[in-house]
């Protein structure tokens, strides 16, 4: 990297210079608009202005009426708006000279040869997609670009990958004819509000666009929409509606109640599909097989330990979902009832019963959680008496006091009388908990600090080191953090366990100076933006905290 | 540059009171990365404190098994001087980047105090911030190795951004722009300055020729600070000379609360997004 100041002794004579060039454009561009006006090409411009007149006030009017849907107001507020893209240079990687090539010239497969580097790209806190960041593939595409619904299949249904980016109004023939089926103005709507919305991570302005749209339009005109966003790669839009829905309530947002019968209805049972995908993919979990098995080596039982603990949060989140789903519905279920409407309200009604399988589920799962540390303080208390060797003892210290409070509280909240699973409703079980935890302190009690302390700063170090807040991009606490202890403790953590920005850019293989600081940014908090970088020149522009490369989003870690 | 430009034309001296600035006085507290780090070198010490010597690499094992925990460094430091690997084999260059892995806990300590340093020389009143945070023998070295590839970090930085060039115009009036740019020359400056008092010969042969490059973007920015603020600005430590008043162009501490001062309230100017109100219980409604 070189360095581009310039003396200071010299910096004003550039810049009078730079005026200079300046003026001097300034006039050769009037003597060029001039020399056109009355010059002999006046009637070939004259041709030109007449035949774009047309297109400029067409253009003119779509985007009138473009801002002016988007300034409608929506019942969701999104803090993040699209911003003006970073237009740094792609660099070609045979030219840049930080490829490293090999003698033959060919640009070797970097990322394939380092093995430790098969862990990046670093995953989004909880698989989504970057919050108001266009990766490029998720721009509109041109007219004539082929159908591509990306690298990885999208299942009817499933959730859509992230870094899967599908080409929306796709040009194969089978898409466009079921797109040209729709109404005309249910096409416009799409083109001109919903899909863009959704492609730039405007939560509200996606609500907004969805309810005028479902509102509008017949039930069958949206089944066929939903269908042919299926057919496209993208997803139904009921799906992203719902997922929208979540991450607004997850983030707090307040809901605007004021919603259309069918669009509420569109909702909801958008809602319970996103919850029976959560509960099928739980079912999957090792954690929800029988028999209940515990791993034999501690690392993969305190992997399992945090996936059981990120499942609980997603269960968190889904209860306050729920909870909002129901608020939205429990109009429209009034209304039904007083218009004797049985079939809305059984409809309504199966929605209510099919949240509570959320509730039992989560209740398995805690008991399930429960069983495994209890197994997992008996393996603690051997290892503290047989005291085999000072890291051993460190790791069993930790484990004997964590499953220790974990199960204290369990019991207080679950007596055995309450629990389903076997083990957990034996009246002893709580006896036997209390006898391992002293005798497993009685042994250790040398090393139980130490673990603590080491576990405990390393806790807090993952925090500071990987936190996301809740204002300037996730850099700063709100202000009631001073007065609230939770929300000074409260942080978005990642789902999966984040590893640091490597030297090797995974897309590219360039090298890649982007390991990053947290000072890096706070210098400029007020001034944070979700923007985009490509390329390595450097950590970024004063203005991004968050990296997007083609695959991957990563936040200033 | 940015859309509060066209707001921020009003004569300086026509100060107004911003309406935010009992908020902006609890950014260092309320900087994630704080707190947290704070609450992980209390624990750290503690361990220290109790722990024999033998036991130390064994924290280092049981950290080192986690990959959350390892962190790179050195690279800005090191990448001029890196050997020529384009016709080095896929081994060696793995070899060369891995190097940059810092793992262990005397690191990770280091980078909390970096962090916690870094913080303070920002956003609060310690004329030493990087000394106020204070270190054992066993993170001394880690702890000057961060700090001094962070510090050259932020002057390459500086070196390639457009940013500092559009805040430094002639005739720009101050914003917060101009006041986080100060914040990170200040930022700049105490690192440099700590390094010199505890950093080894070899760091300080590193780091200097950045503090006469520091020492000129300083002066570039308040230059033009001076020029808006003048006869509202203390100089901190001017100099009478028999030529004239030798003006110090170092970025102070005071330098910056001068600044906050004339910089227009904006809503929601102490971070997050320019639209809503943010509630007690962090809602975002819509207005």
């Amino acid at each position: 990297m070189s360095s581009s100041y310039l003396a200071s002794s010299s910096f004003d004579a550039v810049r009078r210079f730079r005026r200079f060039c300046c003026l001097a454009a300034l006039i050769s561009f009037g003597l060029l608009i001039s020399d056109l006006c009355f010059g002999q090409q006046h009637s070939a411009n004259q041709e030109k202005s007449d035949s774009s007149k047309p297109k400029a006030s067409q253009q003119q009017g779509e985007s009138k009426k473009t801002d002016a849907v988007k300034k409608k107001k929506t019942g969701f507020y999104s803090p993040l708006r699209r911003k003006k893209q970073n237009k740094l240079p792609v660099e070609n990687p045979k030219e840049d000279p930080r490829v490293f090539l090999d003698p033959k010239g060919e640009r070797p497969d970097v990322p394939m040869d380092l093995k430790k580097l098969d862990d990046l790209p670093i995953e989004l806190m909880q698989k989504e997609e970057p919050r108001g960041v266009i990766p490029p593939e998720m721009k509109k595409a041109p007219k004539n670009a082929a159908a591509n619904v990306g690298d990885k299949p999208v299942e009817n249904g499933k959730r859509l990958d992230p870094n899967v980016a599908p080409v929306l109004l796709a040009d194969s023939p089978e898409a466009k004819a079921a797109f040209n089926e729709l109404p005309r103005s249910a096409r416009t709507h799409l083109e001109n509000v919903v899909f863009p919305a959704l492609q730039s991570g405007d939560y509200g302005g996606f609500v907004a666009g969805m309810e005028a749209l479902v509102s509008k339009q017949k039930p069958e005109t949206v089944e066929s929409i939903d269908q042919y966003c299926l057919q496209i790669g993208l997803g139904t839009l009921q799906r992203h509606l719902a997922d929208t829905f979540a991450r607004s309530v997850e983030m707090g947002m307040s809901v605007d109640r004021k919603m259309s019968p069918a669009f509420v209805e569109y909702l909801a049972s958008g809602v319970v599909d996103a919850v029976n995908r959560e509960l099928e993919e739980l079912a999957d979990h090792p954690m929800m097989q029988n028999p209940l098995a515990l791993p034999d080596d501690w690392r993969d039982s305190e992997q399992l330990f945090w996936e059981v603990h990120v499942w609980k949060n997603r269960f968190n989140n889904l209860g306050q979902i729920i909870q909002m789903a129901n608020l939205i519905q429990q109009p429209l279920l009034d209304r039904a009832t007083r218009s004797n409407d049985q079939e809305a309200v059984n409809r309504m009604q199966q929605r209510i019963f099919q949240f509570l399988d959320v509730k039992m589920q989560f209740k398995e799962l805690r008991e399930r959680e429960a069983e495994l540390r209890i197994r997992e303080l008996a393996k603690a208390e051997e290892v503290l008496r047989l005291r085999p060797d000072f890291e051993s003892e460190l790791n069993a210290a930790f484990v004997l006091e964590m499953h220790g409070g974990a199960l204290k509280q369990f019991f207080t909240e679950n007596p055995p009388e309450k629990n389903q699973r076997v083990r957990l409703s034996d009246p002893g079980v709580l006896t036997e908990c209390a006898e391992l935890l002293a005798s497993g302190r009685k042994h250790g009690k040398d090393v139980i600090e130490k673990a603590i302390l080491l576990r405990t700063g390393a806790h807090w170090w993952l925090r500071g080191r990987y936190g996301v807040a809740s204002m300037a991009c996730g850099l700063l606490k709100p202000p009631a953090a001073m007065k609230n202890p939770a929300l000074m403790f409260g942080l978005f953590m990642p789902k999966d366990r984040p590893q640091a920005i490597g030297f090797i850019d995974s897309e590219t293989g360039t090298e890649s100076t982007g390991y990053a600081r947290r000072h890096y940014y706070t210098w400029a908090v007020e001034r944070r933006d979700v923007g985009r970088e490509r390329g390595s020149r450097g950590f970024g522009e004063a203005e991004t905290t968050t990296k997007v490369t083609g695959t991957d989003a990563t936040h200033f870690w | 540059m940015s859309q509060y430009e066209k707001t921020t034309t009003q004569p300086v001296l026509n100060v107004i009171k911003k309406s935010i600035a009992d908020v902006d006085k609890t950014i260092p507290y309320r900087l994630v990365g704080s707190y947290e780090y704070g609450k992980s070198l209390e624990a750290f010490t503690r361990l220290l404190a109790i722990s024999k010597a033998e036991e130390l690499p064994i924290y280092d094992k049981i950290l080192n098994d986690r990959p959350e925990f390892t962190y790179f460094n050195g690279a800005h430091t090191a990448l001029p001087n890196r050997p020529n690997l384009r016709q080095a084999d896929p081994f060696q260059r793995e070899q060369f980047y891995d190097s940059f892995q810092r793992e262990g806990m005397a690191w990770m300590m280091a980078l909390a105090r970096v962090e916690l340093g870094a913080t303070m020389s920002m956003y609060g009143n310690s004329k030493a911030p990087f000394h106020a945070i204070s270190t054992s023998d066993y993170d001394i070295e880690a702890y000057v190795q961060v700090l001094a590839d962070d510090a050259v970090a932020h002057m390459k930085s500086l070196a390639q951004e457009s940013g500092f060039d559009k805040v430094t115009k002639r005739g720009r009036p101050i914003d917060t722009w101009t006041l986080a740019y100060l914040r990170r020359l200040k930022l700049i400056r105490d690192m440099l300055a700590s390094l010199q008092a505890i950093g080894n010969a070899e760091v300080k042969v590193r780091i200097a020729p950045y503090d006469k490059q520091l020492a000129r973007y300083e002066k570039r920015l308040m230059k033009e600070v001076y020029a808006q603020t003048r006869p509202q600005y203390q100089v901190d430590s001017v100099t009478e000379t028999k030529k004239g008043r030798d003006v110090n162009y170092r970025v102070s501490q005071s330098a910056i609360e001068d600044c906050e001062t004339s910089v227009e309230s904006k809503s929601g100017g102490s971070g997050g997004s320019p639209r809503g109100r943010l509630k007690s219980n962090n809602a975002v409604t819509l207005n």
